[in-house]
């Protein structure tokens, strides 16, 4: 090639590649080709006041870059080639080995003021109101196995270690001991980061034992009802990567029962679970549905005790199972609880307590003070 | 509107071209004019009445000043024309800084003009007040086409960030340019080098200085407190030289020919070395127009020490209206100066790797400045890099980091070097068949993958 034909060749492929990207995209807007405009995003609509201060302007570019032609193929593109280059971490969500996607949670954010806080409360609903304490060590911590290299992850067994030593052996119920047991099973989602309803059903006969009671319900696992086979957690989504969906389960003894759940004072409906969620971007909230302040479950066993609990997400695949067992259950979701959880626990000296919550969702419950 | 955006990129650059090169002759500068005024007027369209304001007030008093040359009148004329310059970009681009100062140490409570800092306004402002400071001087004739004149001044690939050109050295190509093949197609490279050093590195070295300043200073460890610095000084380098290489580019696909404006800072050896090699028209241009009239011939050595720091102040100044830019300039101007004085000397002793670490230090912590919103945070900062406050020297934290930015850590490190240039030139020089073989190949397949890959992540990344 003469140098001529040389910046020709030069001259020709870049111009050629600006035009296809920006020709393609252009016909795509006109409808003229099909491609994903997955993003939703709209058409700015100028004012004089918007072009006049140039928010206009902004406006489309945002909304060029937001709605690209095939703008999430060129994303998942784009996301490979960063896995291919050791990234492992999007939007505070980190990939692990074996497709498993983490809640990031960091040492720093959990020390300090926020541990002791949350240690005296808890040694208060023990010694004040005998609760009985069932903090959830999270996947980072059962599989941290699977974290990514050097990524770091808040020590969650020191934490309960503390709990245990604060609140006695009688009020603690060492559910990192019973996780890390079945370690190799699916007691976690991979896009999610909740227990699935295998390791409530862990946690479930680990409480029934330490509790006293008479007999446990009898659960049986190979019969539960695969609700969805699509799960696709907001881990997943919040990362922006391609995942594999995953199984939703429930026992099947838990079905078609005859309870009904008052939410906040004032929403009624009837049984644990809520099939209208399973297509939503909460479909988790399949099990009692959105989150909540407050929610009563009767189960019409008047002869049963009552049970106030604590609890978070993790909680509501603990409680269909628990509630046999009670005539009253209480649900209180302490950061979204607007009444006083003393005057609760007051009206209901001879209820059972539960504190049933993920350790960072518990922790998070305490503001970090430096 | 960026250089790094798709607007520009996939909509604003192919109209602009096809209708350049469809332009006959001097029409091409009417083109030229009205696609450099869309690119300003894309941001906020009330910027372009001081970039009028000023082409027009220049023009004029460019013409008067050569009229009344060697006249008293010709230095009132030029006064003028300061004042006018200096206004409007005290007005529309400094004035809230003054005001927001004198609130702070006056204690009153003037209210704020609330205008940003129109784009390019430092870059046009400084031009067209070196145009007619040369018409004062003679080095310049007036320009007599305001259509030529308007087309300097408001020339988009050069706005946003420099390089800072003179008329005298584009007006020959304003009346008349010849464009070639050879010329258009170093642009195209040069405009795929400048888009990947943008796009690949600065962006991505700068969402890793926004990940480690999403914690505390008290919260890092030494490591990862430079690992910080390192981030900010290659956002910023590969910004800055990035667009600089876009603007040389399409300076050359329109038939200009546009200074260098970086060559290698981060190689410097002593801050002197660093101010010939970062932003060099900018310093330039303060070296001809302000500090040479003002500290030049048998000055005081206080008083042109006092110039320097006149000069890297307002250097600073010029990045944005800040106090902490001000402070990056005088810090650098310090040790320009001990430089001047002694150190410059006492240095040529030391091997180069020192005289490097030691340049590269002082570089280091004057970015802190430049890259943190007071000097109380740099301070904290600056102590937790020496390991005063720090959560150790290095931790999981750091090493997790280090992992996911690697490959932006590399590549920042690879072409902050001369590596890249001495290689393709051993390639050049290199006589056997295979080696002319592959310098072909590269030379032909490098601007379009890197194009490619930009546009692929400009893409991919804006969702």
């Amino acid at each position: 090639m003469s140098e001529k034909q040389n910046d020709l060749f030069t001259i020709g492929i870049i111009a050629l590649m600006l035009l296809a990207f920006s020709v393609t995209d252009v016909l795509a807007h006109a409808g003229l080709l099909h491609g994903d405009f997955e993003t939703g995003a709209t058409a700015p609509v100028y004012t004089s006041k918007s072009l006049m201060n140039g928010t206009y302007f902004e406006e489309v570019e945002a909304y060029v870059t937001a709605d690209f032609y095939n703008v999430t193929r060129w994303s998942r593109l784009v996301q490979k080639a960063e896995l291919l280059m050791g990234k492992r971490d999007w939007n505070d969500v980190l990939l692990g080995k074996r497709d498993t996607f983490f809640e990031k949670h960091l040492t720093r954010e959990y020390e300090g003021a926020k541990v002791q806080e949350s240690l005296a409360y808890l040694k208060n609903l023990t010694e004040n109101h005998h609760a009985r304490v069932m903090l959830i060590p999270t996947a980072d911590e059962i599989w941290s196995d699977r974290l990514p290299l050097y990524a770091d992850a808040f020590d969650q067994k020191a934490y309960l270690d503390q709990v245990r030593e604060i609140v006695g052996e009688e009020h603690y119920l060492d559910l990192y001991a019973v996780l890390a047991e079945h370690s190799n099973e699916a007691i976690y989602y991979r896009t999610d980061p909740h227990w699935t309803s295998l390791a409530a059903y862990y946690a479930y006969y680990a409480w029934w034992k330490a509790s006293g009671k008479l007999l446990p319900y009898y659960y049986d696992m190979r019969n539960a009802t695969v609700v969805t086979e699509s799960f696709v957690g907001p881990l997943a989504k919040a990362a922006g990567l391609e995942a594999k969906g995953e199984e939703i389960l429930v026992f099947e003894e838990t079905e078609g029962k005859s309870v009904s759940v008052i939410y906040d004072d004032y929403y009624v409906a009837d049984g644990y679970y809520r099939p209208e969620h399973l297509d939503s971007d909460n479909a988790l909230g399949y099990f009692l549905g959105e989150r909540f302040g407050a929610a009563t479950i009767q189960t019409g066993k008047k002869s049963k005790p009552e049970l106030v609990v604590f609890g978070d997400e993790n909680s509501h695949l603990l409680i269909p199972l628990l509630a046999p067992h009670y005539s009253k259950i209480f649900i209180v979701h302490l950061d979204q609880f607007q009444g006083n959880p003393k005057a609760l626990l007051e009206r209901r000296r001879d209820a059972e307590v539960l504190v049933v919550q993920s350790v960072p969702n518990w922790l998070d419950l305490f503001e970090q003070k430096e | 509107m960026e250089f790094g955006s798709i607007v520009f990129l996939l909509r604003f650059l192919p109209i602009f071209f096809i209708l350049y090169y469809l332009a006959p002759g001097r029409t091409k500068n009417i083109v030229l004019l009205l696609g450099s005024l869309c690119f300003y007027a894309w941001g906020e369209p009330i910027c372009l009445i001081p970039m009028a304001f000023t082409a027009c007030s220049d023009f004029i008093h460019g013409l008067l000043i050569e009229k009344h040359q060697g006249k008293g009148t010709a230095r009132i004329l030029l006064s003028s024309a300061m004042f006018f310059d200096l206004s409007l970009l005290f007005f529309f681009g400094y004035a809230d800084f003054f005001i927001e100062t004198a609130n702070i140490i006056f204690r009153t409570s003037i209210e704020k003009t609330g205008y940003p800092l129109p784009v390019g306004i430092t870059v046009y402002t400084l031009q067209t007040m070196s145009y007619v400071i040369d018409v004062y001087h003679g080095r310049q004739k007036a320009a007599r086409n305001l259509l030529e004149y308007a087309g300097f001044v408001t020339m988009f690939p050069q706005l946003s960030a420099g390089p800072i050109v003179n008329y005298h050295d584009m007006e020959e190509s304003l009346r008349s340019r010849r464009m070639n093949l050879r010329q258009i197609s170093m642009g195209a490279k040069r405009i795929c080098v400048g888009l990947a050093k943008k796009v690949l590195i600065a962006d991505a070295a700068g969402r890793l200085w926004e990940d480690v300043m999403t914690r505390q200073s008290s919260q890092m460890s030494v490591a990862m407190a430079w690992l910080g610095i390192i981030a900010f000084a290659f956002q910023i380098y590969f910004s800055f030289s990035g667009y600089a290489d876009m603007a040389i580019g399409l300076g050359n696909c329109m038939g200009f020919n546009l200074p260098e404006n970086f060559d290698h800072p981060y190689v410097a050896t002593s801050v002197t070395d660093f101010f010939r090699r970062w932003n060099i028209t900018l310093v330039k241009w303060m070296k001809t127009y302000f500090f040479k009239p003002l500290a030049g011939g048998k000055k005081s050595l206080l008083l042109q020490i006092f110039w320097v720091f006149a000069s890297w102040g307002l250097i600073g100044l010029w990045y944005g209206p800040d106090w902490t830019f001000v402070l990056w300039g005088l810090w650098l101007a310090l040790f320009y100066v001990l430089e001047k004085l002694f150190l410059g000397k006492l240095l040529e002793f030391f091997p180069a790797i020192l005289r490097w670490a030691y340049a590269m230090l002082v570089v280091a912590i004057g970015w802190l400045f430049f890259a943190l919103d007071d000097v109380a945070d740099a301070w904290v900062y600056l102590q937790v890099a020496f390991g005063v406050g720090a959560r150790g020297l290095m931790n999981h934290e750091f090493l997790f980091l280090a992992i996911q930015y690697l490959p932006t850590i590399l590549l920042g490190t690879f072409f902050s070097l001369p590596i890249a240039d001495a290689a393709v030139k051993k390639l050049e020089q290199g006589k056997n068949g295979m080696s002319i073989a592959l310098t072909r190949f590269l030379e032909k397949v490098y601007p379009g993958v890197l194009l490619l890959i930009s546009l692929v992540y400009l893409v991919g990344r804006g969702f």
